[in-house]
């Protein structure tokens, strides 16, 4: 007891020393003694608050009967914090099982480092299914999160992979829709500062989600397109091939598809191929050929120049010798006297450029320009491609060159430029900008894409004059016959390009093309079809067919009546088009 | 009736409130922890809300509150127990209670629930041995030192044993591994060791011999090792220091000198590493200031001051060696939670006594003050207030039960245990002679 008495107060002194030195730094917090207390405020004031960011939902596409093209869903990953977890053997044997992973491995993925520290995550697999990520969540294993990662689906894959494009894993979209309307679709992220209090989670603000698209798209019409492209391409062993089916009053796409079809999923082995084209409807340019010839016809009536209008007159010898070339009929036969119309119903090389060179460049090339020729359409989807129109200010410009443009060679178009250009003459030479999107939904609001002209290349006697003209090129016992159709009145012209090959152009390979719309007198569809490398040669043996049997099955499909009924029904004031997407 | 009231034996009614106010035993010491009691409950609420709040799916702020107002329950039942019963009784169970003590870490070892990367508790992290095993030490040290009092100074008798006995306890639980409780324990049984009057050479070897385990330690184990080399970083560069350390400093900061508010601080939620159990005090110190963290840190104070006048004025060593070696062991406890908090110590999980949540700390802290209590009753019962200036004690009418009893070393050859021997009346003059 004696030596406790005597040694407490030494303890005392000792315990109260050290309880100055607590003292000491708590003083030096306030007062700010210790030098780096300052140093430490500074950033003091930016720590434990970060930014959070609120991702939006994309906005889906819907297809022009709210079919749904592009929707998002969850995919998941899953993650362990090591330090977290109870029983590390037992958990690795479950998740092991479960994902379809090798125990051990996983087992030594739990274990500290040669420090005894944790690794903070350790990501175990990803992406997983749904139903997976629900059977490690019933695990219920502590320290394992699962995490969801957003996922954009594509219901009508193959089928509008090319218009709708795709979103990558940044959710950034790319090609078609998803590319062209990437921040609409997107909508705006919020970031808040947030210190992670529990408190603040019911003030979280909502993002704006991003808004959803119609398409002018049909998805029936989509298919109808996809099968008789496929069967285009079987029947005539063509190495590829692209339709369009628009509206030429309105320039709504209603279908549009190219041969090969493929899935977003696909993307990226196809992406490596060289030449790969996402869109060939708008990305992929060619030599357009004889389809060309309705847009000359259209120039040199529109000039009206030099007595060039559907009373002219020329002779016709097969072949011309012009501007130091010899341009020659595709028979090369002598006809003789040929009036206006007949140089497009028998599709005479040599009259046009005779047109071209009476026209001049000077007069040509505006006009080429306002049908659209040499820039982008405008379309709204991404990765659209202009073609090449040689101007004559360029050093490749001749003028061989200039008369090979009349029946469309030496110049460069995309199917959906081509397509745009007869469109114009369909609906009284007044120029509809193309587009894809119907209606854009924002939130409550909706707004719907007004039917928009562009320009007017021609006039519309002219373009009734062309109209009547391509009429006439698909009658019985002309070339383009085939592209008729019973009970409608069919506008037409078939091209048949020569493919450049190097050093000129092919004998065997060719762009065979057909271009049309009906009924020609109230044109409410046209379409164009273009088949790569057909085995055989002639745009009126392969694509006209195919136009054909693409517009016997859509005008049941879209309820367009024969032409009888039609003006029947325009007589008893009834609406012969029914359908919405018709109108 | 007014009238049946004053007909009361006057004499009767001071008798009895003089008898029910005048309390046995040191009422401060005792405020002193019922007020930190109350404290901690105050602040384990406000701390625990987020924690709560996870713990229950969102359903609730309060279960972490409702498991530590239980725990005070249970803890003061501990108190009021071991208050009403003789701490001598436990001289005669120390050597037991420490083997069960040891056996029940070994069990930890062996079957324990890791949690946080250490195995420190048994079913399902509700009970943790090396929190009991605080108070074991304490009292089985406190008989043991007792039983040895002069011959401690013989090495074979003293210092050999000590370190034996000390070292195997905190190697046991260093395995947890806990390096925390094995320095609290360590700190606390050697300052006892001193109290109890051992050689100051010895404990200069004592010293030296730990400064080498520690200094093994800080360069053998990879555990050690990398905590001792982001401290030193830190303390040169506050803005260098671990999160954990940065979220408490950022607290004292915020807390300035009268504090944000009660439950108004904000560090608690996510930026503070368990702001209720190891926490705490930085919570306190934002919430309730540099005044609030100061008034908890007079508390201690006052507590430890409280309890070494209680060990002065045992009735015996092994009485007054318990009292103080639980006043050091939360003494050390306080002290090493604080200094964590304030960025001296490296961080390390150790509860602040009777503030933190958590059962085993808690209860095991309130029976320790029930044990000191107990002491002081013990000592009020023999040494009454009333002593004459030369500090001898007037009235000697002292209980047979209650009178000291010396180890005869002669007699005694336990060499580990100590052990209580009914006492003869003839020895009262003898350990009067010897205080």
């Amino acid at each position: 007891m004696e030596i406790i008495n005597r040694r407490s107060p030494i303890v005392l002194i000792w315990l109260a020393v050290l309880s100055a030195l607590l003292l000491g730094q708590l003083l030096s917090f306030q007062f700010r003694l210790n030098p780096s207390i300052t140093q430490f405020e500074e950033s003091a004031s930016t720590r434990g608050i970060y930014t959070e960011r609120i991702n939006p939902n994309r906005g889906q596409i819907y297809d022009r009967d709210m079919v749904v093209l592009a929707v998002n869903s969850f995919e998941y990953r899953v993650g362990v914090s090591p330090s977290l977890v109870v029983d590390r053997r037992e958990a690795a044997t479950q998740l092991a099982a479960v994902l379809n992973l090798n125990e051990a491995d996983i087992y030594r993925r739990l274990q500290p480092d040669l420090n005894g520290v944790f690794p903070q995550f350790v990501f175990l697999a990803g992406p997983i299914s749904d139903a997976t990520a629900r059977v490690i969540e019933d695990l219920d294993i502590n320290g394992v999160t699962i995490e969801p990662i957003p996922l954009r689906s594509y219901p009508q894959d193959y089928l509008t992979a090319q218009v709708v494009g795709f979103v990558n894993y940044s959710e950034e979209g790319f090609f078609g829709v998803e590319g062209q309307y990437d921040r609409v679709l997107a909508g705006t992220a919020r970031e808040i500062e947030t210190s992670g209090t529990i408190y603040e989670l019911s003030e979280r603000p909502e993002a704006s989600d991003g808004q959803s698209l119609v398409l002018t798209i049909d998805r029936d019409i989509q298919f109808v397109v996809t099968e008789v492209l496929q069967e285009a391409i079987q029947t005539y062993h063509a190495e590829g091939g692209t339709i369009i089916v628009m509206n030429p009053r309105t320039g709504e796409i209603l279908g549009m598809q190219s041969w090969p079809p493929f899935e977003v999923e696909d993307v990226p082995e196809l992406s490596g191929k060289a030449g790969f084209v996402y869109n060939p409807a708008i990305g992929f340019t060619f030599e357009p050929g004889s389809v060309m010839k309705v847009v000359t016809a259209s120039i040199a009536l529109q000039v009206n120049e030099a007595g060039l209008d559907l009373n002219w007159t020329y002779n016709n010898t097969g072949c011309m010798e012009m501007a130091g070339v010899t341009i020659c009929d595709s028979d090369r036969v002598a006809k003789g006297n040929v009036d206006f119309r007949n140089c497009i119903i028998k599709s005479l090389n040599t009259c046009t450029a005779t047109w071209y060179s009476i026209i001049g460049p000077a007069k040509v090339y505006p006009l080429l320009q306002s049908f659209g020729f040499g820039k982008p359409t405008g379309v709204d989807m991404e990765g659209e491609e202009g073609g090449i129109v040689n101007l004559p200010s360029s050093p490749r410009w001749s003028e061989a060159d200039f008369l090979n443009v009349s029946y469309g060679q030496g110049i460069s178009a995309t199917p959906l430029q081509m397509l745009n250009a007869v469109n114009t003459i369909a609906n009284d030479g007044l120029m509809m900008q193309p587009h894809i999107v119907k209606v854009r939904y924002d939130g409550p609001y909706r707004f719907e894409t007004q039917p928009n002209p562009v320009g007017r290349p021609i006039s519309e006697e002219v373009a009734n004059a062309i109209t009547d003209i391509m009429v006439d090129t698909v009658q019985a016992g002309e070339y383009d016959e085939r592209g008729a159709i019973e009970g409608y009145t069919v506008a037409g012209k078939t091209g048949t390009a020569q493919q450049p090959t190097p050093g000129g152009y092919s004998v065997t390979d060719s762009w065979a093309s057909f271009v049309g719309f009906l009924p020609a007198d109230d044109p409410i569809i046209s379409a164009i079809v273009v088949l790569d490398r057909p085995d055989q040669y002639w745009g009126s043996l392969t694509a006209a067919p195919t136009f054909n049997l693409l517009m016997r099955r859509l005008v049941v499909l879209m309820e367009i009546p024969p032409d009888n009924i039609r003006l029947q029904l325009n007589q008893t004031g009834g609406d012969p088009f029914s359908r919405d997407y018709v109108r | 009736m007014r009238e049946h009231y004053l007909q009361l034996d006057e004499t009767r009614v001071a008798s009895v409130r003089r008898r029910l106010l005048t309390l046995d035993f040191d009422v401060y010491f005792l405020l002193a922890a019922v007020v930190l009691c109350a404290v901690g409950l105050l602040m384990v609420y406000s701390a625990s809300i987020s924690a709560s709040y996870l713990a229950t799916d969102d359903s609730s702020t309060t279960y972490f509150f409702n498991r530590h107002l239980r725990n005070l329950v249970i803890g003061l039942i501990f108190m009021g127990g071991l208050m009403a019963i003789d701490y001598r009784i436990w001289r005669r169970y120390s050597l037991l209670i420490m083997l069960l003590t040891i056996t029940s870490l070994l069990i930890v070892l062996g079957f324990g629930q890791e949690r946080l990367a250490a195995q420190r508790s048994l079913f399902r992290g509700s009970i943790q041995p090396g929190e009991f095993a605080k108070l074991a030490v304490v009292l089985y040290m406190a008989a043991w030192l007792a039983s040895r009092q002069k011959r401690l100074k013989q090495i074979t008798y003293g210092l050999l044993p000590f370190s034996f006995l000390v070292g195997a306890t905190c190697v046991l639980i260093i395995s947890q591994p806990d390096l925390s409780t094995a320095a609290s324990i360590g700190a606390t049984t050697l300052t006892m060791f001193f109290l109890a009057g051992a050689d100051w050479l010895q404990l200069g070897a004592i010293g030296a011999g730990a400064m080498g385990f520690g200094y093994v330690l800080a360069t053998q184990i990879t555990y050690a090792r990398t905590r001792i080399d982001q401290h030193l970083d830190a303390i040169r560069d506050l803005t260098k220091a671990n999160d954990h350390v940065q979220a408490s400093v950022e607290a004292f900061l915020n807390g300035n000198l009268f504090g944000v508010g009660l439950g108004e601080g904000t560090q608690k939620f996510g930026r503070l590493p368990f702001p209720h159990t190891d926490s705490i005090f930085a919570v306190i110190g934002e919430e309730l200031g540099l005044v609030g963290s100061l008034g908890v840190l007079a508390l201690f104070v006052i507590l430890v001051y409280r309890g070494f006048i209680i060990a002065r004025s045992a009735p015996d060593t092994f009485g007054s060696l318990l009292a103080a070696g639980v006043c050091l062991w939360i003494a050390y406890d306080a002290m090493l939670n604080i200094a964590v908090m304030t960025a001296l110590v490296p961080p390390t999980g150790v509860p602040l006594p009777f503030i933190s949540f958590g059962g085993s700390s808690l209860v095991t802290a309130m029976a320790g003050v029930g044990l000191v209590l107990s002491v002081s009753r013990q000592a009020s019962r023999i040494t009454p207030p009333n002593r004459d200036k030369a500090g001898m004690i007037l009235n000697l009418d002292v209980p047979e039960d209650m009178v000291e009893v010396e180890e005869d070393d002669s007699v005694e050859t336990d060499s580990v245990g100590g052990r209580y021997r009914r006492g003869h009346i003839s020895r009262v003059s003898r350990r009067r002679q010897d205080s």
